[in-house]
Protein backbone atom coordinates (compact mmCIF):
# COMPACT_ATOMS: atom_id res chain seq x y z
CA UNK A 1 0.00 0.00 0.00
CA UNK A 2 1.43 3.44 -1.02
CA UNK A 3 1.76 5.84 2.09
CA UNK A 4 1.77 9.23 1.40
CA UNK A 5 4.22 11.36 2.19
CA UNK A 6 2.81 14.29 4.08
CA UNK A 7 2.31 12.49 7.32
CA UNK A 8 -1.28 12.81 6.36
CA UNK A 9 -3.91 9.76 6.85
CA UNK A 10 -5.14 8.44 3.20
CA UNK A 11 -8.38 7.71 2.56
CA UNK A 12 -7.71 3.64 2.46
CA UNK A 13 -5.43 3.61 6.08
CA UNK A 14 -8.48 5.53 7.57
CA UNK A 15 -10.71 2.60 5.95
CA UNK A 16 -7.85 0.07 7.23
CA UNK A 17 -7.57 1.22 10.45
CA UNK A 18 -11.49 1.71 11.23
CA UNK A 19 -11.88 -1.95 10.32
CA UNK A 20 -8.67 -3.30 12.23
CA UNK A 21 -11.21 -1.48 15.02
CA UNK A 22 -13.75 -3.82 14.27
CA UNK A 23 -15.10 -5.68 11.63
CA UNK A 24 -17.31 -4.34 9.67
CA UNK A 25 -19.40 -4.10 6.23
CA UNK A 26 -18.47 -0.98 3.71
CA UNK A 27 -21.95 0.67 4.51
CA UNK A 28 -20.97 0.70 8.07
CA UNK A 29 -17.53 2.07 6.77
CA UNK A 30 -18.98 4.78 5.22
CA UNK A 31 -20.66 5.88 8.18
CA UNK A 32 -17.54 5.79 10.23
CA UNK A 33 -15.20 7.11 8.32
CA UNK A 34 -17.68 10.47 7.96
CA UNK A 35 -17.99 10.51 11.76
CA UNK A 36 -14.32 9.78 12.55
CA UNK A 37 -12.75 11.88 10.39
CA UNK A 38 -16.20 14.92 9.70
CA UNK A 39 -13.08 17.01 7.92
CA UNK A 40 -10.82 14.63 6.04
CA UNK A 41 -12.98 16.04 3.01
CA UNK A 42 -12.75 12.30 1.40
CA UNK A 43 -14.89 11.23 -1.42
CA UNK A 44 -18.05 10.06 -0.20
CA UNK A 45 -17.41 6.80 -2.08
CA UNK A 46 -13.73 6.32 0.06
CA UNK A 47 -15.24 3.16 1.66
CA UNK A 48 -16.52 1.38 -1.36
CA UNK A 49 -13.58 1.90 -3.47
CA UNK A 50 -11.22 1.25 -0.95
CA UNK A 51 -12.50 -1.85 0.76
CA UNK A 52 -12.59 -4.40 -2.01
CA UNK A 53 -9.04 -3.05 -3.10
CA UNK A 54 -7.30 -3.52 -0.23
CA UNK A 55 -9.17 -6.89 0.12
CA UNK A 56 -7.12 -7.93 -3.42
CA UNK A 57 -4.24 -6.79 -1.90
CA UNK A 58 -4.65 -9.12 0.86
CA UNK A 59 -4.99 -6.56 3.88
CA UNK A 60 -9.30 -7.04 4.26
CA UNK A 61 -10.99 -10.34 3.65
CA UNK A 62 -14.48 -11.05 3.42
CA UNK A 63 -16.26 -12.79 6.17
CA UNK A 64 -19.48 -13.54 5.30
CA UNK A 65 -21.69 -11.95 2.19
CA UNK A 66 -24.55 -9.65 2.53
CA UNK A 67 -27.74 -9.55 0.46
CA UNK A 68 -25.67 -6.73 -1.43
CA UNK A 69 -21.83 -5.79 -2.05
CA UNK A 70 -21.88 -3.00 0.72
CA UNK A 71 -22.91 -5.24 3.13
CA UNK A 72 -20.60 -8.06 2.89
CA UNK A 73 -18.82 -8.07 6.40
CA UNK A 74 -15.03 -7.54 6.23
CA UNK A 75 -12.61 -7.73 8.68
CA UNK A 76 -8.03 -7.05 8.80
CA UNK A 77 -5.87 -9.68 8.17
CA UNK A 78 -2.83 -10.47 10.07
CA UNK A 79 -1.34 -8.60 6.86
CA UNK A 80 -3.75 -5.82 7.15
CA UNK A 81 -3.15 -5.37 11.14
CA UNK A 82 0.84 -5.92 10.68
CA UNK A 83 0.67 -2.81 7.75
CA UNK A 84 -1.97 -1.01 9.77
CA UNK A 85 0.44 -0.98 12.51
CA UNK A 86 3.53 -0.44 10.58
CA UNK A 87 1.98 3.08 9.33
CA UNK A 88 1.11 3.73 13.51
CA UNK A 89 5.09 4.16 14.08
CA UNK A 90 5.99 5.48 10.78
CA UNK A 91 3.41 8.46 10.88
CA UNK A 92 5.32 9.75 14.13
CA UNK A 93 8.91 9.36 12.99
CA UNK A 94 8.63 10.90 9.72
CA UNK A 95 8.22 15.01 9.43
CA UNK A 96 5.65 15.79 7.74
CA UNK A 97 6.48 17.45 4.10
CA UNK A 98 5.25 21.16 4.00
CA UNK A 99 3.21 21.53 0.32
CA UNK A 100 1.19 24.79 1.09
CA UNK A 101 -1.05 26.07 -0.91
CA UNK A 102 -0.19 30.03 0.50
CA UNK A 103 3.12 28.84 0.70
CA UNK A 104 3.80 28.24 -2.67
CA UNK A 105 1.51 31.31 -4.07
CA UNK A 106 4.16 33.78 -1.84
CA UNK A 107 6.72 32.27 -3.65
CA UNK A 108 5.13 32.72 -6.81
CA UNK A 109 3.51 35.61 -6.12
CA UNK A 110 5.74 38.06 -8.61
CA UNK A 111 3.43 35.60 -11.34
CA UNK A 112 0.09 36.41 -9.85
CA UNK A 113 -1.95 39.15 -8.04
CA UNK A 114 -1.23 40.33 -4.42
CA UNK A 115 -4.65 41.63 -4.16
CA UNK A 116 -5.89 38.38 -4.85
CA UNK A 117 -3.75 35.85 -2.97
CA UNK A 118 -4.95 38.91 0.36
CA UNK A 119 -8.56 37.65 -0.21
CA UNK A 120 -7.89 34.35 -1.00
CA UNK A 121 -6.06 34.10 2.75
CA UNK A 122 -9.25 36.82 3.96
CA UNK A 123 -10.73 33.26 2.40
CA UNK A 124 -9.08 31.38 4.11
CA UNK A 125 -9.30 32.83 7.32
CA UNK A 126 -12.84 32.86 7.84
CA UNK A 127 -13.31 29.01 6.55
CA UNK A 128 -10.90 28.54 9.63
CA UNK A 129 -12.56 30.39 12.14
CA UNK A 130 -16.03 28.30 11.28
CA UNK A 131 -13.57 25.37 11.68
CA UNK A 132 -12.19 26.54 15.13
CA UNK A 133 -16.04 27.48 16.55
CA UNK A 134 -17.05 23.98 15.68
CA UNK A 135 -14.06 22.08 17.46
CA UNK A 136 -14.14 24.61 20.29
CA UNK A 137 -17.97 23.20 20.08
CA UNK A 138 -17.31 19.82 20.21
CA UNK A 139 -14.22 20.55 23.45
CA UNK A 140 -17.25 21.77 25.09
CA UNK A 141 -19.60 19.40 24.89
CA UNK A 142 -16.20 16.99 26.12
CA UNK A 143 -15.60 18.92 28.68
CA UNK A 144 -19.25 20.31 29.97
CA UNK A 145 -20.07 19.13 33.76
CA UNK A 146 -22.70 16.17 32.18
CA UNK A 147 -19.52 14.57 30.37
CA UNK A 148 -18.00 14.58 33.64
CA UNK A 149 -20.68 12.90 35.30
CA UNK A 150 -20.85 10.78 32.11
CA UNK A 151 -17.01 9.72 32.43
CA UNK A 152 -17.59 8.68 36.12
CA UNK A 153 -20.22 6.02 35.10
CA UNK A 154 -17.14 4.53 32.59
CA UNK A 155 -15.67 1.36 33.08
CA UNK A 156 -11.98 1.54 34.24
CA UNK A 157 -10.32 0.59 30.89
CA UNK A 158 -13.03 3.11 28.90
CA UNK A 159 -11.79 5.62 30.18
CA UNK A 160 -8.14 5.72 29.01
CA UNK A 161 -10.05 5.72 25.51
CA UNK A 162 -12.62 8.60 27.24
CA UNK A 163 -9.36 10.48 27.69
CA UNK A 164 -7.47 10.10 24.56
CA UNK A 165 -10.74 11.34 23.05
CA UNK A 166 -10.23 14.38 24.97
CA UNK A 167 -6.82 14.94 23.84
CA UNK A 168 -7.64 14.49 20.39
CA UNK A 169 -10.67 17.06 20.37
CA UNK A 170 -8.55 19.99 22.30
CA UNK A 171 -5.58 19.36 20.08
CA UNK A 172 -7.95 19.41 16.59
CA UNK A 173 -9.29 23.21 18.38
CA UNK A 174 -5.16 23.70 18.77
CA UNK A 175 -4.77 22.87 14.82
CA UNK A 176 -7.47 25.49 13.89
CA UNK A 177 -6.38 28.00 16.68
CA UNK A 178 -2.86 28.07 15.13
CA UNK A 179 -3.79 28.07 11.69
CA UNK A 180 -6.26 31.11 12.22
CA UNK A 181 -3.55 32.76 14.23
CA UNK A 182 -1.40 32.38 11.30
CA UNK A 183 -4.08 33.20 8.76
CA UNK A 184 -4.23 36.39 11.09
CA UNK A 185 -0.93 37.40 10.82
CA UNK A 186 -0.37 36.41 6.76
CA UNK A 187 -3.43 39.02 6.15
CA UNK A 188 -2.19 41.43 8.78
CA UNK A 189 1.09 41.50 7.08
CA UNK A 190 0.16 41.44 3.76
CA UNK A 191 -2.55 44.49 4.56
CA UNK A 192 0.37 46.25 5.67
CA UNK A 193 2.43 45.72 2.73
CA UNK A 194 -0.39 46.44 0.00
CA UNK A 195 -1.51 50.04 2.41
CA UNK A 196 2.08 51.15 1.61
CA UNK A 197 1.46 50.49 -2.01
CA UNK A 198 -0.54 51.71 -4.75
CA UNK A 199 -2.31 48.72 -5.70
CA UNK A 200 -2.62 47.24 -9.68
CA UNK A 201 0.32 50.02 -10.14
CA UNK A 202 3.66 49.20 -11.88
CA UNK A 203 5.26 50.61 -8.65
CA UNK A 204 3.31 48.33 -6.75
CA UNK A 205 4.96 45.32 -8.42
CA UNK A 206 8.08 46.48 -8.59
CA UNK A 207 8.24 46.84 -4.63
CA UNK A 208 8.17 43.15 -4.84
CA UNK A 209 10.28 42.60 -7.08
CA UNK B 1 -30.79 41.03 29.17
CA UNK B 2 -28.27 38.01 29.54
CA UNK B 3 -25.69 40.23 29.09
CA UNK B 4 -23.44 41.42 31.84
CA UNK B 5 -21.49 43.51 30.18
CA UNK B 6 -21.44 45.10 26.94
CA UNK B 7 -18.74 46.47 25.09
CA UNK B 8 -19.63 48.76 22.15
CA UNK B 9 -17.20 50.27 19.01
CA UNK B 10 -14.84 51.64 21.88
CA UNK B 11 -11.67 53.41 20.53
CA UNK B 12 -8.44 54.43 22.47
CA UNK B 13 -5.13 56.10 21.44
CA UNK B 14 -2.22 56.48 23.24
CA UNK B 15 0.56 59.30 22.74
CA UNK B 16 3.69 57.88 22.27
CA UNK B 17 6.71 60.34 21.37
CA UNK B 18 4.25 63.06 20.46
CA UNK B 19 3.16 60.41 17.99
CA UNK B 20 -0.80 58.85 17.99
CA UNK B 21 -1.21 55.21 18.88
CA UNK B 22 -4.60 53.50 17.91
CA UNK B 23 -4.79 50.70 20.61
CA UNK B 24 -8.18 49.89 20.15
CA UNK B 25 -10.27 51.18 17.48
CA UNK B 26 -14.25 50.42 17.32
CA UNK B 27 -13.71 47.55 19.53
CA UNK B 28 -16.97 45.71 20.82
CA UNK B 29 -17.51 42.45 22.34
CA UNK B 30 -20.10 41.13 24.80
CA UNK B 31 -20.06 38.97 28.26
CA UNK B 32 -23.11 36.83 29.34
CA UNK B 33 -23.81 35.53 32.79
CA UNK B 34 -21.92 32.52 33.79
CA UNK B 35 -19.93 32.75 30.59
CA UNK B 36 -16.26 32.86 30.45
CA UNK B 37 -14.56 35.37 27.82
CA UNK B 38 -10.96 35.02 26.30
CA UNK B 39 -9.87 37.67 24.31
CA UNK B 40 -6.48 36.76 22.37
CA UNK B 41 -4.04 38.74 21.67
CA UNK B 42 0.15 39.48 21.15
CA UNK B 43 1.58 41.84 23.79
CA UNK B 44 0.71 45.77 22.78
CA UNK B 45 -2.17 44.49 20.78
CA UNK B 46 -4.53 46.45 23.50
CA UNK B 47 -6.01 43.16 25.08
CA UNK B 48 -5.50 45.18 29.04
CA UNK B 49 -6.31 48.05 27.45
CA UNK B 50 -9.48 46.80 26.57
CA UNK B 51 -9.73 45.06 30.10
CA UNK B 52 -9.71 48.33 31.79
CA UNK B 53 -11.76 50.19 29.61
CA UNK B 54 -14.53 47.31 30.23
CA UNK B 55 -13.43 47.23 33.76
CA UNK B 56 -14.10 51.19 34.64
CA UNK B 57 -10.54 51.85 34.86
CA UNK B 58 -9.31 53.42 32.17
CA UNK B 59 -11.65 55.70 29.89
CA UNK B 60 -12.22 54.96 26.38
CA UNK B 61 -12.70 58.21 23.73
CA UNK B 62 -15.05 56.58 22.11
CA UNK B 63 -17.77 54.22 22.58
CA UNK B 64 -19.96 52.79 25.23
CA UNK B 65 -19.13 50.51 28.05
CA UNK B 66 -22.56 48.87 29.65
CA UNK B 67 -22.49 46.80 33.01
CA UNK B 68 -25.71 45.60 33.65
CA UNK B 69 -27.03 47.91 31.68
CA UNK B 70 -25.91 50.67 33.07
CA UNK B 71 -23.37 53.27 30.99
CA UNK B 72 -19.93 52.68 33.52
CA UNK B 73 -19.08 55.94 31.75
CA UNK B 74 -21.77 58.38 32.09
CA UNK B 75 -21.45 57.39 35.89
CA UNK B 76 -19.70 59.58 38.39
CA UNK B 77 -16.74 58.83 39.57
CA UNK B 78 -18.11 57.70 43.10
CA UNK B 79 -20.85 55.89 41.27
CA UNK B 80 -18.17 53.80 39.15
CA UNK B 81 -15.56 53.68 42.24
CA UNK B 82 -18.41 51.36 43.95
CA UNK B 83 -19.49 49.85 41.20
CA UNK B 84 -15.41 49.02 41.11
CA UNK B 85 -15.93 47.52 44.69
CA UNK B 86 -18.85 45.55 44.94
CA UNK B 87 -19.71 44.32 40.91
CA UNK B 88 -16.99 44.23 39.43
CA UNK B 89 -13.45 42.44 40.14
CA UNK B 90 -10.34 43.06 38.76
CA UNK B 91 -7.32 40.73 39.05
CA UNK B 92 -3.62 39.36 37.74
CA UNK B 93 -1.05 37.82 38.33
CA UNK B 94 1.10 40.96 38.94
CA UNK B 95 3.03 40.73 42.27
CA UNK B 96 1.18 42.89 44.88
CA UNK B 97 3.22 45.97 46.39
CA UNK B 98 2.34 45.04 49.95
CA UNK B 99 4.24 42.24 51.38
CA UNK B 100 1.73 40.89 53.29
CA UNK B 101 -0.09 37.60 54.22
CA UNK B 102 -2.13 36.33 51.43
CA UNK B 103 -5.68 36.42 53.70
CA UNK B 104 -5.05 40.11 54.29
CA UNK B 105 -4.04 40.46 50.33
CA UNK B 106 -6.91 38.86 49.38
CA UNK B 107 -9.13 41.16 51.71
CA UNK B 108 -7.82 44.07 50.75
CA UNK B 109 -10.51 44.88 48.44
CA UNK B 110 -13.25 44.24 51.22
CA UNK B 111 -11.63 46.49 53.52
CA UNK B 112 -11.05 49.27 51.37
CA UNK B 113 -13.25 52.13 51.94
CA UNK B 114 -16.30 49.83 54.42
CA UNK B 115 -16.82 49.70 57.82
CA UNK B 116 -15.75 45.82 57.87
CA UNK B 117 -13.87 44.79 60.49
CA UNK B 118 -10.33 42.91 60.28
CA UNK B 119 -11.73 40.10 61.77
CA UNK B 120 -14.82 39.75 58.88
CA UNK B 121 -12.32 40.50 56.04
CA UNK B 122 -10.16 37.82 56.76
CA UNK B 123 -12.93 35.34 57.54
CA UNK B 124 -13.84 36.28 53.42
CA UNK B 125 -10.44 36.28 52.52
CA UNK B 126 -9.74 32.62 53.84
CA UNK B 127 -13.54 31.57 52.93
CA UNK B 128 -12.08 32.73 49.29
CA UNK B 129 -8.91 31.42 49.31
CA UNK B 130 -10.91 27.89 50.42
CA UNK B 131 -13.17 27.92 47.49
CA UNK B 132 -10.72 27.94 44.86
CA UNK B 133 -8.26 25.23 47.51
CA UNK B 134 -5.79 27.09 48.49
CA UNK B 135 -6.27 27.69 52.11
CA UNK B 136 -3.09 26.52 52.68
CA UNK B 137 -1.94 29.84 51.22
CA UNK B 138 -3.63 32.37 54.01
CA UNK B 139 -0.75 32.99 56.39
CA UNK B 140 1.78 32.90 53.56
CA UNK B 141 3.28 35.78 51.89
CA UNK B 142 3.74 36.12 47.82
CA UNK B 143 7.42 34.78 48.01
CA UNK B 144 6.44 31.90 49.64
CA UNK B 145 3.89 30.78 47.02
CA UNK B 146 4.83 28.15 43.89
CA UNK B 147 3.54 30.40 40.17
CA UNK B 148 0.07 27.90 40.62
CA UNK B 149 -0.50 29.21 44.19
CA UNK B 150 -0.66 33.06 42.86
CA UNK B 151 -2.76 31.62 40.00
CA UNK B 152 -5.26 30.70 42.68
CA UNK B 153 -4.48 33.83 45.01
CA UNK B 154 -5.34 36.03 42.47
CA UNK B 155 -8.54 33.97 41.45
CA UNK B 156 -9.61 34.61 45.42
CA UNK B 157 -8.63 38.44 45.11
CA UNK B 158 -11.47 37.80 42.41
CA UNK B 159 -14.14 36.08 44.09
CA UNK B 160 -13.72 37.22 47.55
CA UNK B 161 -16.07 40.00 47.11
CA UNK B 162 -18.59 37.69 44.96
CA UNK B 163 -19.02 40.10 41.93
CA UNK B 164 -21.07 40.16 38.99
CA UNK B 165 -18.19 40.68 36.89
CA UNK B 166 -14.92 39.13 36.60
CA UNK B 167 -11.80 40.40 34.87
CA UNK B 168 -9.12 38.19 34.79
CA UNK B 169 -5.92 40.13 33.43
CA UNK B 170 -2.95 37.52 31.79
CA UNK B 171 -3.72 35.17 34.98
CA UNK B 172 -3.25 32.00 33.31
CA UNK B 173 -0.27 32.44 30.53
CA UNK B 174 2.43 30.09 30.40
CA UNK B 175 0.69 27.75 33.47
CA UNK B 176 1.10 24.54 30.62
CA UNK B 177 -1.68 22.07 29.84
CA UNK B 178 -2.60 20.54 32.49
CA UNK B 179 -2.40 23.01 34.97
CA UNK B 180 -4.71 25.47 32.57
CA UNK B 181 -7.21 22.42 32.22
CA UNK B 182 -7.65 22.47 36.26
CA UNK B 183 -7.71 26.20 36.21
CA UNK B 184 -10.67 26.40 33.51
CA UNK B 185 -12.65 23.44 35.60
CA UNK B 186 -12.43 25.59 38.54
CA UNK B 187 -13.25 29.17 37.07
CA UNK B 188 -15.96 27.49 35.35
CA UNK B 189 -17.42 26.13 38.61
CA UNK B 190 -16.42 29.69 39.84
CA UNK B 191 -18.38 31.56 37.05
CA UNK B 192 -21.84 29.19 37.46
CA UNK B 193 -21.95 29.30 41.31
CA UNK B 194 -21.38 33.31 41.97
CA UNK B 195 -23.65 33.66 38.60
CA UNK B 196 -20.49 36.46 37.19
CA UNK B 197 -19.34 37.22 33.73
CA UNK B 198 -15.77 36.53 33.05
CA UNK B 199 -13.62 38.38 30.80
CA UNK B 200 -10.24 37.51 30.69
CA UNK B 201 -7.09 38.07 28.42
CA UNK B 202 -4.25 35.34 27.24
CA UNK B 203 -1.42 35.64 25.04
CA UNK B 204 -1.86 31.88 24.31
CA UNK B 205 -4.85 30.41 22.59
CA UNK B 206 -4.47 27.19 25.07
CA UNK B 207 -6.09 29.42 27.64
CA UNK B 208 -8.89 29.95 25.12
CA UNK B 209 -9.89 26.21 25.58
CA UNK B 210 -11.51 27.06 28.92
CA UNK B 211 -13.63 30.24 27.34
CA UNK B 212 -17.53 29.79 26.25
CA UNK B 213 -16.26 32.50 23.85
CA UNK B 214 -12.89 33.77 22.57
CA UNK B 215 -12.10 36.38 20.78
CA UNK B 216 -8.93 37.34 18.53
CA UNK B 217 -7.02 40.02 18.25
CA UNK B 218 -5.28 40.95 14.53
CA UNK B 219 -5.69 42.61 11.58
CA UNK B 220 -6.68 46.30 14.09
CA UNK B 221 -9.60 44.54 15.01
CA UNK B 222 -11.04 42.20 17.68
CA UNK B 223 -12.35 38.83 15.61
CA UNK B 224 -14.93 36.41 17.44
CA UNK B 225 -13.75 32.97 17.08
CA UNK B 226 -16.35 31.01 18.73
CA UNK B 227 -19.48 31.66 21.21
CA UNK B 228 -20.54 29.02 22.62
CA UNK B 229 -22.68 30.94 25.66
CA UNK B 230 -26.05 29.87 26.63
CA UNK B 231 -27.89 32.64 24.30
CA UNK B 232 -25.03 32.29 21.73
CA UNK B 233 -27.96 32.33 18.91
CA UNK B 234 -29.24 35.56 20.14
CA UNK B 235 -28.49 38.79 18.21
CA UNK B 236 -26.76 41.06 20.48
CA UNK B 237 -28.51 44.23 20.76
CA UNK B 238 -25.77 46.80 20.86
CA UNK B 239 -26.34 50.67 22.68
CA UNK B 240 -26.65 53.17 20.58
CA UNK B 241 -23.36 55.54 19.43
CA UNK B 242 -21.56 57.19 22.33
CA UNK B 243 -23.29 60.10 24.04
CA UNK B 244 -19.67 61.92 23.95
CA UNK B 245 -16.36 61.51 23.09
CA UNK B 246 -14.06 61.91 25.62
CA UNK B 247 -10.08 63.48 24.99
CA UNK B 248 -7.36 62.05 25.95
CA UNK B 249 -6.37 60.91 29.45
CA UNK B 250 -9.59 62.33 30.44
Amino acid sequence: MQVPRTGEISSSMAVLGLVVQRPDTIAGVAFRLSQTFPRAHWSPGAAHSNMPNLAKQGLLSVVSRGSEPTLDLYEATANGIAEFNKWMVRVISLPPALRDGLQARLEFIDRGEPVALLEMVREAQRGCRLEYAEAHKRWKAFTNPGSHSEREGLASEQVLSHELKGIQLMDEVMLWAAQAKRLTNLSEQLEGLLGKAVPGSTEYRSSYG
Amino acid sequence: MDEVLLVSEVSKTYWRGGQPLDVLKDVSLWVRAAAIVTVVGERHEGKSTLLKIAAGIEAPEHGRVLFDGRDVWELSDSQRERMRGDEIAWTSRARPGLDWEMRDYVGLRLAMGRSHGRRRVRAQAVAALKRVGAEECAERRWSELSDWQRVLVGLACGIVSEPRLLVIDDLFDGLGISKMQAAGELLSSLAQELGCGVLMSASGMEVALMADAVWLFGGGGLQLMSDQTAGSGKVVEFPGPARRSRGVGS
